[in-house]
């Protein structure tokens, strides 16, 4: 089913007030895997990322009567798993060493290797990256995510983290300054790259 | 020294929104100037840049389950916070910021001062007519729900519950409710830590209540139907012997869920201690006179005891108000 005969966020948001049962299920396809890859790269775990990508879907509808439509339905989905995320790392021992992270992510197998050595090294780099992040704190490491994962501007990020602009750009420099240390210490080559 | 290097961190901090596209016209002219004569600020730059390519070529993960199924049978069986119940809770509020009211105004100590009693009264029925600020706040954003709630409650989460209890912690962040029922009071005898009794709250699906709203529910009154989960407490009561207080926790559920919560408690050990069969009573009690439906959210008010601090068991009594039902009339 192509995207122009499903209702748009509004529509979707409006049909589920209604009490339209299928109207959520729309928003929940339209957007389970942008955020469950978000949630994976922020709590470096994909079991961790099942668990807040479904109760974030939740707890917005249970919420749904309180979003008024001032910002985008993606946004607040995402501030509520945002929230939901920093909640969830609270309980969770944090996978910090790469060998950890090895089970826990990037189990996929990677599109279109060109040999298989190649891929392995990929897929170790690939680890490498989510251990450095997850090696920064929860706040630098969602504000990186945000940004360059979800492409989200300065402007998004204020309001799915809940800060001024101001913050959001002081916040993402020094997230970049710690990442950019992490993996210098594991990756120097990539670093150094210019 | 210090103005230079603040500048040189904001300067910095141009630096990254640049690489984002994220300056003005202004801005991207000053940075770009900058970047022409300063060589560590462009590499600077470029390894800002590396770095962005270095996440953005990370594999888009994919749950590879389709989550629509699953979200769909879980919000099935729960209530949506709906218009209906807003206009209710608004009503609610306002009926219980005015009952507030009338009890400070009731409670206020009369005080005359020389030359400006009626000042003192004025002042006294200011007071009585607003409440205390951080409760009129709660109330104020409880009576709109709207994105604001939203956005406040975590924020609010983080800096007013206690740091003792994540899970508590975890569940106001994730489920952060408003009372739909008058608050009911059980007392516990905790044999275990506060911890653990949250740890309960959790695995049966309740949540607990924030602070805020704590406050509020005590300065409204509560029911007064009490539950005495023990009878050495219920006996320390009864003579007005006050029993030591290790907690208080407003938790918001279904019947079925406080219902099934009690029931772990009185066969836990860990947690109640050592209990007679006597007090062991199912979780069947929730209700009292009136029957709640299984889904019908009510919220309870535990206050915690010591258990090695409750008074020696009276002589076999049997009072009916010391096993009066939580949800039943009020004593």
């Amino acid at each position: 089913m192509s995207d122009d005969v499903l209702p748009d966020d509004d529509q979707a948001v409006q049909d589920t007030l209604a009490g339209d049962p299928e109207a959520f299920g729309v928003l929940v396809e339209r957007y389970q895997d942008r955020l469950f890859n978000t949630l994976v790269r922020v709590l470096g775990s994909r079991e961790d990322a099942l668990d807040v990508v479904q109760d974030a879907f939740v707890q917005a509808f249970v919420k749904l009567d309180s979003f008024r439509g001032a910002a985008r339905f993606s946004t607040w989905l995402y501030r509520i798993a945002m929230n939901l995320a920093l909640s969830h790392r609270r309980r969770r021992r944090p996978v910090a060493s790469v060998d950890e992270t090895k089970t826990q992510v990037g189990e996929e197998p990677m599109d279109s290797q060109p040999s298989p050595e190649r891929g392995m090294i990929e897929r170790e780099r690939v680890e490498v990256v989510q251990a450095a992040l997850l090696k920064l704190g929860a706040e630098h490491r969602q504000i990186l995510v945000l940004r360059e994962m979800e492409g989200c501007s300065y402007e998004t990020m204020g309001k799915i983290l809940q800060l001024p602009v101001g913050t959001v750009r002081s916040r993402l420099f020094r997230a970049r300054l710690q990442l950019k240390a992490e993996l210098q210490a594991m990756l120097p080559d990539e670093v150094e790259r210019s | 020294m210090a103005d230079t290097q603040a500048n040189d961190a904001f300067d910095d901090e141009l630096l990254s929104a640049y690489v984002d596209g994220e300056l003005s016209g202004d801005q991207a002219a000053q940075v770009e100037q900058r970047l022409s004569v300063d060589p560590k600020a462009k590499q600077l730059v470029e390894e800002m840049r590396a770095l962005s390519d270095t996440l953005q070529a990370m594999p888009c993960e994919t749950a590879n389950k389709d989550l629509r199924e699953a979200v769909l049978q879980r919000t099935v069986t729960l209530p949506r916070e709906g218009r209906a119940t807003r206009g209710v809770r608004r009503w609610g509020w306002a009926a219980m910021a005015l009952a507030a009211g009338l009890l400070l105004m009731v409670f206020q100590p009369t005080e005359e001062r020389d030359g400006q009693p009626l000042a003192s009264v004025d002042a006294s029925r200011k007071e009585a007519a607003e409440p205390a600020p951080e409760w009129q706040a709660s109330m104020a954003a409880d009576a709109e729900v709207d994105e604001e709630m939203l956005e406040n409650e975590a924020t609010f989460a983080k800096t007013v519950l206690p740091e003792s209890s994540a899970a508590a912690v975890d569940m106001a962040e994730a489920a952060p409710t408003v009372p739909v029922v008058p608050i009911q009071e059980v007392h516990l005898v905790l044999a275990g830590g506060v911890a653990e009794f949250d740890k309960l709250l959790v695995s049966n699906g309740l949540v607990r209540v924030d602070r805020m709203q704590r406050k509020a529910a005590a300065q409204v009154g509560r029911a007064r139907s009490l539950r005495m989960e023990n009878r050495q407490l219920a006996a320390a009561m009864e003579s007005k012997r006050k029993a030591a207080v290790v907690g208080e926790v407003l938790a918001e559920g279904t019947a079925e869920q406080m219902r099934n919560m009690l029931f772990a408690y009185q066969t836990d050990q860990r947690l109640y201690g050592e209990v007679s069969d006597d007090d062991r009573e199912g979780g069947s009690v929730v209700g009292g006179a009136r029957k709640l439906e299984a889904m019908e959210r009510i919220q309870v008010l535990f206050i915690l005891h010591p258990a090695q601090q409750t008074a020696k068991p009276a002589a076999a009594s049997k009072k009916a108000r010391s096993r009066e039902k939580v949800g039943g009339k009020e004593g």
